[in-house]
């Protein structure tokens, strides 16, 4: 059944549709709050929280103003945000969106670990726009229509944060990237053929 | 993320600027290199528990419902039949109605980014408390990096939260306490504390003597439907009474023009924002065989300027509200010479002393910086808030506008912070984390409960503030919708005037003014557990402490 389907039966009452977009979502909305808390307990509960409020309006969901990602996915940001308050933690969301440990996940040699290093500091150079957009599309790997509705802003915007932010890593790891290129082509051949 | 993510992130930096594509090679590893991200368990018990209680939650809801009286004619207007003939008439009229809002000279039923900001006052402290505003999700972050957001620990974190270092002394945590539903426990890391930048006052001295100071609180306007019914028939649709359908709402819509260079545009009536951009289908797809830009190719600030201001002009959108506009000149990025190896130039040679070349996009940025009662908007972080232009230097055309708003407001009153020695320390005391750490490479020390402190970008310099000025800023809070709800907040803005923080991402501090963030300025920061990859109690460093580690104020 197509998700619109499934939206149309659940406002129209069948409520036991939902759990089908609960399947759809659940690990991914799960993996978006636990990027950025980096804590499984705080994950589940904030999970759980936006899920419940999730089928509180769920019967007023108007999939016309947007599709049910970027919906569910602007509960679980606003949940994250009410957890920080809540908690009164003063720990910005930035921080949370930390890049991982290279040492734990780089599958390559010393120069990915480099790149990477680089990549991760630079990061912080970025904008807290650019920073957001990036984490979005290339972990939550979300489409730039569910970004722009996630976050309140235009789709154009967001590609262009996004643009912006990789000619900046760009510039702020030039000697990283060169040596990536330099010694480390062989998984670079392999996109590049993909590509061509 | 495998090759099929990749190459489709390209084709969207590629739709921005194709003469990105002959630089694919460096775009690569930086794509991966961005990509990689912590490791997420999701537990399966967990994902069953929280189904099954969401599905008797709603069976709940159903069974109270179906005790309630419903209307009879809810069942009707719930028919498919009659919801697909609404929404038919409603695209009909979204359209028309889009078309006369967007017709240059034309007089649109609703005056999106009207030339003069609307305010209108209201009774004192009528928002209620603004304690909770953060950047929101209208913005892109909560609490970035200013005293925005600032707020005091809880000595009683939740478990399996580090608590702030002072109280992690008396109460190390070092294995987490489970409190979820799943009964997995999760190893943790002994806590990391960041170890931040910090800020030294050294502007003139501080008088600010208002003892309230007002908070605007943004407004928009529903689109009505007799104003649909005026545009319909403005368009020639002839004479619909969409006022007989009740609660008739517009949403958005969004018109492309369909002719070289045209563009997209696309209007949110729900939030008053129009944002126009380029209509890629209509736009040259040069890709790579674009002749890349030289500096010499780039003009002026002033003929960059010159390009906005007149596609504002010739179609009609007032700068009125805005400040004299800037141009960013972030669209200079450097490449390294790849050329250098073709030419059997040594590796060695290469990495020890590499040349970088400058490169240009194909677009330059202006910000028309937003005024509002006189005075600039910023966001949280410090940044400018306004009416942003992309122009496509390579054909000299405005590429994307966004950031066209409705400017109307209610005016609260707010007792104010006149303590100059608060705002000042408020000021200082703003947190600035190093925002991503390697814990491999960036530990800098050992904290009081044994975990690592961990350096980063710019841990522990003390960062100079200039003389601030008087500004808003813009802060948002979430209504019982989800929708955040837009304010501007009277503030200080110090900006950072050490020299070599170009750099930074915080190039302001910016200070609310209204004495409900004043109670929130003792801020410690917290730590936090860093999630093991695989199990295990993690190596804390034994007990300690770091002369710089931040404590309560």
């Amino acid at each position: 059944m197509q998700e619109a389907d499934i939206l149309a039966r659940i406002a129209e009452g069948d409520t036991d549709q939902f759990g089908m977009l609960y399947d759809a979502y659940s690990e991914r909305i799960y993996r978006y709050i636990f990027y950025r808390t980096h804590n499984r307990e705080i994950a589940e509960d904030l999970t759980s929280a936006t899920f419940f409020k999730a089928i509180q309006g769920i019967k007023s969901f108007n999939a016309a103003q947007g599709n049910f990602s970027a919906w569910i996915y602007r509960i679980a940001r606003n949940t994250l945000f009410d957890h920080y308050r809540a908690e009164r933690w003063h720990e910005p969301i930035e921080v949370a969106e930390e890049m991982a440990d290279p040492a734990n996940n780089i599958e390559g040699d010393a120069i990915n670990r480099e790149l990477i290093s680089k990549v991760k500091k630079s990061f912080a150079k970025l904008s807290k726009d650019q920073q957001e957009i990036v984490t979005l599309r290339v972990w939550d790997e979300l489409t730039y229509p569910e970004i722009a509705k996630v976050l309140g802003k235009s789709e154009a915007s967001c590609k262009m944060a996004f643009y912006r932010a990789t000619l900046k890593l760009k510039e702020l790891a030039p000697l990283a990237v060169a040596l990536i290129i330099l010694f480390s082509s062989v998984s670079l051949q392999s996109v590049e053929k993909f590509i061509k | 993320m495998n090759n099929t993510d990749i190459k489709k992130i390209l084709d969207d930096l590629y739709s921005v600027d194709p003469s990105l594509k002959a630089r694919e090679q460096e775009l690569i590893p930086i794509i991966r290199a961005m990509a990689i991200k912590p490791e997420a368990y999701y537990d399966a018990t967990f994902a069953a528990n929280l189904r099954t209680r969401l599905l008797a939650e709603l069976a709940e809801n159903k069974s109270t419902q179906s005790r309630t009286s419903v209307p009879a004619f809810w069942n009707i207007l719930t028919a498919r039949p009659l919801q697909y003939a609404i929404l038919g008439v409603a695209v009909i009229v979204i359209g028309a109605v889009a078309i006369t809002e967007l017709h240059p000279k034309t007089n649109g039923p609703v005056a999106l980014n009207s030339p003069n900001v609307t305010i209108q006052n209201v009774s004192a402290g009528a928002f209620g408390s603004l304690s909770s505003l953060g950047a929101g999700a209208g913005s892109a972050t909560a609490g970035a990096n200013s005293a925005a957001n600032p707020a005091v620990p809880s000595a009683a974190a939740t478990p399996g939260v580090a608590t702030p270092m002072n109280a992690v002394a008396a109460a190390p945590t070092n294995s987490a306490t489970k409190v979820g539903a799943s009964a997995t426990y999760m190893p943790v890391r002994p806590p990391v504390y960041y170890n931040p930048s910090k800020y030294d006052y050294t502007g003139n001295p501080i008088t600010q003597t208002q003892a309230q100071l007002n908070v605007l609180k943004k407004v928009t306007t529903a689109f009505s439907a007799d104003q649909a019914t005026t545009a319909l028939e403005q368009a020639g649709f002839g004479g619909i009474n969409l006022s007989a359908f009740a609660n008739l709402g517009m949403s958005t819509v969004t018109l492309v023009q369909n002719q070289p260079f045209g563009y997209q545009i696309s209007i949110d009536f729900v939030n008053g924002t129009i944002s126009i951009d380029q209509n890629y289908n209509e736009w040259p797809q040069d890709g790579a065989t674009t002749t890349p830009l030289t500096a010499s190719d780039i003009p002026s600030d002033s003929a960059v300027i010159a390009t906005a201001n007149q596609f504002f002009a010739s179609h009609g959108i007032s700068t009125e509200n805005y400040a004299t506009p800037e141009v960013t000149h972030d669209n200079v990025g450097f490449a390294v010479p790849l050329a250098a190896k073709a030419a059997g130039v040594a590796n060695s040679a290469i990495v020890g002393a590499m040349p970088m070349i400058p490169y240009y996009s194909d677009s330059e940025q202006v910000l028309y910086p937003l005024m509002v009662n006189g005075i600039n908007v910023y966001d949280t972080s410090g940044n400018k808030v306004g009416l942003t232009v992309e122009v496509n230097v390579r054909y000299n055309r405005v590429a994307n506008v966004y950031g066209l708003e409705t400017e109307t407001y209610q005016s609260s009153a707010y007792d104010a912070i006149t303590d100059a020695s608060t705002i000042i320390s408020m000021a200082e005391s703003t947190p600035s984390y190093p925002m991503i750490y390697n814990v491999t490479n960036d530990v800098v020390g050992t904290g009081a409960s044994g975990g690592a402190v961990i350096g980063g970008s710019g841990d522990g310099t003390v960062y100079d503030l200039g003389t601030p000025t008087m500004a808003y800023a813009e802060m948002y809070q979430a209504d019982s919708q989800g929708q955040d709800q837009e304010f501007l907040v009277p503030a200080y803005v110090f900006p950072v005037t050490t020299a070599g923080t170009d750099n930074a991402s915080t190039q302001n501090i910016v200070v609310p003014l209204i004495k409900d963030f004043e109670q929130q300025n003792n801020v410690v920061i917290p730590g936090r557990p860093i999630p093991m990859t695989s199990g295990g109690s993690g190596g804390g460093a034994s007990a300690g402490s770091v002369s710089n580690a931040p404590t309560a104020q």
